[in-house]
């Protein structure tokens, strides 16, 4: 399961689209927390400020009842915790919260530490560094803001003379907030992120699953299947249902070439073991029957000569003669057949072998109204090749097309020409491509049995007067000289063979 | 061998019916047989009872025929060997007649194949063993030779003549006619070249020293068919031909005849 790429591609790309969400939903959450933050400390500033003149009134007539109701009343908001008054001593002077007043309030402790940190207290502070951020008592967390009291000439000319002229900060006023909405939008926004990213990487991996299946693991997998086949020895199998312009089709379609080329080289393996073993049986035969057969030829020739005084018998003995020196041409042709000759190549223009090869069939064909019919290119191809050896090839290959054609006459076309490396589709193939000879009849045709057997050795259908081996020669000669000949046939139109051979590399 | 004396042949081979044959149709010729089913035996009949001729098989049990050939030449040199098989490859003619063997025989072969061969291959025994090594005469300069068999020589326009040897044309009657492969058509290295029919009625096979394709026949044999005897090279050659494999065959011939090379 952890193995399969869909998975796999999952996890990565899962882990990446969860990093970003989770850097994007941190920034967010960072400027959407900042946001709410001035916003409190907006308003909280406002309401100071509100305080501070709507109790200057009161607070120069000493009107302490309408001083603390005004407190009250603003205190009692929602989201207002405290709202207090420290003097100068750090005495609480007004509160929202009754039990407060009276109290004195340590310099250090956290609303006052802003100013007195050093030792002699600041008198003008920025309003940025009169805010802070705690946890109150009850727990909940609390933004806190003071709001200095300077002395004002109202304020020391006053008839109670309460304050000295020399005094510049008369007192503290102190608000604190509850941050708790601030929290609770914040959570929500990082709940509703976390959702998100769940419903995105959900998303996410559904879609590559999809996607990986789609259009790799089905096709990879049709693919895996017909190489089991292969390896299984089903040559025949090739991969059809896949769209060609991805590297997966690419990867099919190389995949059906190579196994279609396979195929090719194991029927070319098994025709030229057939071949090689048939040989060695028929060199073996060939010196067995030729032992007994000397017997006989020499005691029958012999006899003849000494019966030319006795015509009944030298009749009878001039057949066994006839007929056992036909077994000897036909062992030398089995042979020949298994003999494996070197030859010697040498650059060869195809047409010339076509031209001689044609002169040698052409008075037999002339006899059986036959028409030659030559299309060969000014420009020959050059193959490197045992003319001799091809030409018996191409011999062969018209007397067999004359046979095909039969008495009533017809046309034999031999064309020359260049097939691309890509179009020979063999991997003997020259980068030049290779040279082609093609012959085409108009006789009987071959039947798609015979087409099979063409090249087996033995195989005749010339009955007595051929001996089988013709086209397992051909075959053997074309296979030495890394050629490919194929043979397509329509009974009753005509057949075409066609040779091809590996140019010279220039 | 005194000349009130039959010549004498030994027939080696396993096949019984071979020796039999042989030794009935031989000695019917007026020659004295002996046969041996290997070559061990053959060699222990030499040492006793030297013969003129041998008929040899090449697949024998033991020792082959070429082991043969190789060890009746040290023994005798004067014994002319002619090798026979049932396995008669052109590879195998020529590897005998470049080992020293007189002639080849190939399995089956008829009477007449066999009395011609022995025929000559007597004739050459009789020659005085002076005569055997002798240089092969100034016409022949430049002459390849497929031992006592045939001879090829380039030409200037790249085709090749090719012709009859020296020993051959001594150890047959004078030529009546001649039968050729047909032009245009392919010989092939230790394959028959031409037959010659002679005025003491035999027909000699002679076999090529060269593959090829034919290109023309010395029409001038038609006419005077013995003109080898008298001239066998400059006008008494057979055919011209374009050598299929030239650079590997002329490797396997030798620039004397049969015999010669041994001096």
């Amino acid at each position: 399961m952890w193995n399969r790429i869909s998975v796999k591609l999952i996890i990565a790309t899962c882990g990446v689209a969860f990093a970003i969400i989770a850097i994007f939903a941190y920034l967010m959450l960072e400027a959407q927390r900042r946001q709410l933050l001035a916003e409190v400390e907006r308003s909280a500033n406002q309401l100071s400020e509100t305080i501070k003149s709507s109790t200057h009134y009161d607070m120069l007539l000493n009107r302490s009842e309408s001083v603390h109701r005004i407190i009250n009343t603003i205190g009692a908001q929602e989201g207002i915790e405290k709202v207090r008054i420290f003097n100068k001593e750090g005495e609480i002077i007004r509160s929202t919260d009754p039990g407060d007043i009276g109290q004195m309030v340590d310099q250090h402790t956290e609303a006052c530490d802003m100013c007195h940190a050093a030792d002699k207290p600041l008198e003008r502070v920025p309003a940025s560094e009169r805010t802070r951020i705690f946890t109150a008592a009850s727990g909940t967390r609390t933004f806190g803001i003071i709001n200095p009291i300077y002395n004002e000439p109202s304020c020391w000319q006053n008839a109670c003379h309460a304050h000295d002229k020399d005094q510049k900060v008369l007192g503290v006023l102190d608000i604190s907030m509850s941050l708790d909405e601030v929290e609770h939008s914040i959570q929500a926004g990082r709940m509703r992120l976390l959702i998100f990213a769940l419903i995105a990487i959900a998303a996410i991996s559904l879609i590559i699953n999809w996607v990986v299946n789609r259009i790799v693991l089905k096709p990879i997998g049709e693919i895996a299947k017909a190489t089991r086949k292969v390896a299984a020895g089903d040559l025949t199998h090739s991969i059809a249902t896949i769209d060609k312009n991805d590297e997966v089709g690419r990867l099919a379609t190389s995949f059906n070439a190579m196994t279609e080329r396979l195929a090719e080289a194991q029927r070319q393996l098994l025709q030229s073991d057939k071949l090689a073993s048939l040989g060695r049986l028929a060199a073996g035969v060939a010196h067995e029957i030729n032992n007994p057969l000397t017997g006989v030829l020499t005691y029958s020739s012999f006899l003849l000569k000494n019966a030319q005084d006795k015509p009944e018998l030298k009749e009878d003995l001039e057949v066994v003669v006839r007929e056992t020196k036909r077994c000897r041409e036909i062992v030398k042709g089995l042979l020949d057949f298994s003999r494996q000759t070197a030859s010697t190549t040498r650059p060869t223009s195809v047409n010339e072998i076509v031209r001689n090869a044609s002169r040698i069939v052409e008075h037999q064909l002339s006899i059986q109204k036959i028409r030659i019919e030559m299309k060969l290119p000014e420009e020959a191809p050059i193959v490197n090749a045992d003319p001799m050896q091809i030409e018996q090839v191409l011999v062969n290959l018209l007397v067999n097309a004359a046979d095909a054609i039969g008495e009533a006459g017809g046309t034999i076309t031999i064309e020359t020409g260049m097939v691309s490396a890509a179009e020979a589709g063999s991997e003997r193939t020259s980068p030049e491509g290779m040279a082609r000879i093609r012959v085409t009849d108009t006789g009987c045709g071959i039947s798609a049995e015979g087409l099979n057997k063409l090249f087996e050795p033995f195989y005749t259908t010339k009955g007595a007067k051929g001996t089988g081996l013709g086209l397992s020669i051909v075959w053997g000669i074309i296979e030495k000289h890394q050629g490919k000949i194929k043979v397509d046939s329509v009974v009753g139109r005509g057949t075409t063979v066609t040779v091809l051979l590996p140019v010279v590399t220039r | 061998m005194g000349a009130s004396q039959q010549p004498k042949i030994l027939v080696i081979d396993d096949e019984p019916v071979i020796c039999d044959s042989a030794q009935r149709i031989l000695t019917a010729g007026g020659y004295t047989v002996r046969t041996a089913n290997d070559a061990e035996a053959a060699l222990e009949i030499l040492k006793t009872d030297p013969q003129d001729i041998a008929i040899c098989d090449l697949m024998l049990p033991g020792l082959s025929g070429f082991e043969f050939l190789a060890a009746s030449q040290q023994h005798d040199p004067n014994l002319v060997v002619i090798i026979t098989t049932g396995y008669s490859t052109v590879e195998n003619g020529v590897d005998s007649l470049t080992k020293g063997a007189f002639d080849f025989l190939p399995k089956p072969f008829t009477f007449e194949e066999l009395e011609s061969q022995v025929d000559r291959a007597h004739r050459f025994a009789k020659l005085p063993i002076k005569q055997r090594l002798q240089p092969p005469p100034a016409d022949f300069a430049g002459c390849y030779f497929l031992g006592s068999q045939s001879w090829a020589r380039p030409d200037v326009d790249g085709s090749w003549l090719l012709g009859l040897a020296a020993i051959l044309l001594q150890t047959i009657d004078p030529i009546r006619n001649i039968e050729f492969p047909p032009v245009d058509g392919e010989i092939r290295q230790g394959g028959p070249l031409v037959r010659l029919a002679t005025a003491d009625a035999l027909v000699h096979t002679i076999w090529s020293p060269l593959s090829g394709k034919v290109l023309r026949r010395n029409e001038l044999l038609e006419s005077a068919p013995d003109r080898p005897h008298a001239d066998p090279v400059a006008t008494g050659w057979l055919l011209r031909i374009l050598p299929a494999n030239l650079e590997r065959e002329v490797s396997s011939l030798a620039s004397a005849d049969l015999q010669r090379r041994f001096s």
